[in-house]
């Protein structure tokens, strides 16, 4: 991921996945729809460090929830996109829509 | 009985984690180990919670690291002295390798007079913390550091003084326990779940506030300490609102065992406010915790009767808005912090910022 501003491939994901969750944005649920969505399967310790990293810049907020007993009477962290994050993920939308613009790729046969 | 985690993975899991964030990622894991104990059955639940701590160990402790100044002044003090131990070992070969007691005496007795220091220091630490309040795991750790500290001492004395055969054994020894023990400095301590934090509320005001809301969720009945009524005014030039701030507590409040806190107030708008965030922000003006709050706009008819004298007479078409969000203390170290509000309406923001002090 670039320092700078633009957003990694996995941040992307960890941050759409969190705007489509809206209120029901936490760890499991994050991993799901990420799991769901690309089939991929994300550890939890780097999903929460590209959250710490998203909570860092600014680009989601959290907050504890009260513990249940589902979990062993521990808390959700929930997650919750901010503007400055939409507008993150809009501008790398934009980036890889121009980057993209005139480009036909055919990866089977090898040439563009 | 339901089926728990496996301990040991929870355990490890549990180690490599952050205090402030072991609650939030050891409930994940749990609940995610029912989902799976419930489908695919016990074996492999334990299997993806193993697999997962696993995987996860590194993630969690460079977070750690990253998070943690202390620990970051730390590595960057482990780092310099590891380049310090493979460099002298590099020049030791380079300089003479047919004579190694000159080599060892030319690049030893420095690093002797600095082991000396560093033991006399590690002598001391472990002496105060045989006297403080710390925990036997830390008092133990410093222990084994004084005791390696030592132990370095002694294979570099030996290098001196033993024949110029065995002498590069000892240099290899010491380079090798070296970079042994600054690696330890790596290793995260261990230390208890956060204490419950205490904290006073510095706001003032004129009357006690009302009784409905409550501040501390931690303590409950308490009467509530912090809550305070915004007035959000479009400015009649248009260009941006302010705020009239009006205080609605007196005392100066200090509260104990408190987990987290909430945070109340009321916004009276002319137009509905987009949204509304609490941060709370350290000496440094890092933001330490930040939650969005849930907004509930009503007219004014919704304002609870406590407050209906402070609103202004002809602001009867004045929408309101009730902000009441919570703001977790767990894992916060010491120091003051502000707690600031910042409403939106879309298009202006406005900034209130209150302070608290936790110990």
């Amino acid at each position: 991921m670039g320092r700078s501003g633009t957003l990694g491939e996995f941040e992307q994901a960890v941050l759409l996945a969190v705007a489509h969750l809206e209120d029901d944005a936490y760890g499991v649920t994050i991993r799901r729809e990420i799991e769901v969505r690309t089939r991929r399967n994300a550890a939890i310790g780097a999903l929460y460090t590209a959250l710490e990293r998203l909570e860092r810049r600014g680009l989601v907020r959290s907050t504890m929830s009260d513990p249940t007993p589902t979990r062993g009477g521990r808390s959700k962290r929930h997650f919750r996109i901010t503007p400055s994050g939409r507008a993150a993920l809009r501008q790398s939308r934009e980036f890889l829509t121009k980057m993209w613009a005139g480009l036909d790729l055919d990866v089977r046969a090898g040439r563009s | 009985m339901t089926p728990q985690p496996p301990r040991r993975a929870e355990r490890l899991a549990r180690w490599s984690l952050a205090p402030w964030e072991r609650a939030a990622v050891l409930g994940d894991l749990a609940e995610e180990f029912h989902a799976i104990e419930a489908t695919r059955g016990h074996r492999a639940a334990r299997r993806w919670y193993w697999r997962q701590t696993i995987v996860s160990i590194w993630p969690n402790v460079l977070r750690r690291v990253q998070r943690d100044e202390r620990r970051q002044k730390q590595l960057r003090h482990c780092a310099q002295n590891m380049l310090f131990g493979v460099s002298m070992l590099a020049l030791y070969y380079l300089a003479d390798r047919n004579d190694p007691r000159r080599a060892s005496t030319v690049f030893g007795i420095p690093v002797v007079v600095c082991y000396a220091s560093l033991l006399l220091g590690a002598g001391v630490q472990a002496a105060a913390a045989l006297f403080s309040e710390r925990v036997e795991m830390a008092r133990s750790q410093r222990r084994v550091r004084a005791g390696l500290a030592t132990v370095l001492l002694a294979l570099l004395c030996l290098s001196l003084i033993s024949p110029p055969s065995l002498a590069w054994q000892w240099l290899g020894g010491y380079a090798l326990l070296f970079l042994v023990v600054e690696s330890l400095r790596l290793w995260p301590r261990w230390r208890p779940d956060p204490a419950p934090a205490v904290f006073s509320v510095g706001s003032k005001g004129e009357r006690p506030l009302t009784p409905d809301a409550q501040v501390l969720t931690s303590v409950p009945n308490k009467p509530l300490g912090m809550s305070d009524l915004l007035l959000l005014h479009p400015a009649a030039s248009g260009t941006r609102p302010e705020i009239a701030w009006q205080r609605r507590s007196l005392v100066q409040r200090t509260f104990r065992e408190a987990q987290s806190f909430r945070v109340c107030a009321i916004v009276k708008v002319e137009d509905r406010p987009s949204s509304a965030i609490v941060d709370l922000v350290g000496e440094s003006g890092q933001v330490v915790r930040g939650i969005d709050v849930p907004l509930r706009i009503g007219d004014l008819g919704a304002v609870p009767p406590t407050w209906d004298d402070a609103v202004d007479a002809d602001n009867t078409a004045a929408h309101f808005a009730e902000i009441d969000g919570r703001v977790d203390l767990q894992g916060l170290t010491p120091g003051r912090y502000a707690v600031r509000l910042t409403v939106t309406d879309g298009e202006h923001v406005s900034v209130r910022e209150e302070s608290i002090q936790v110990r």
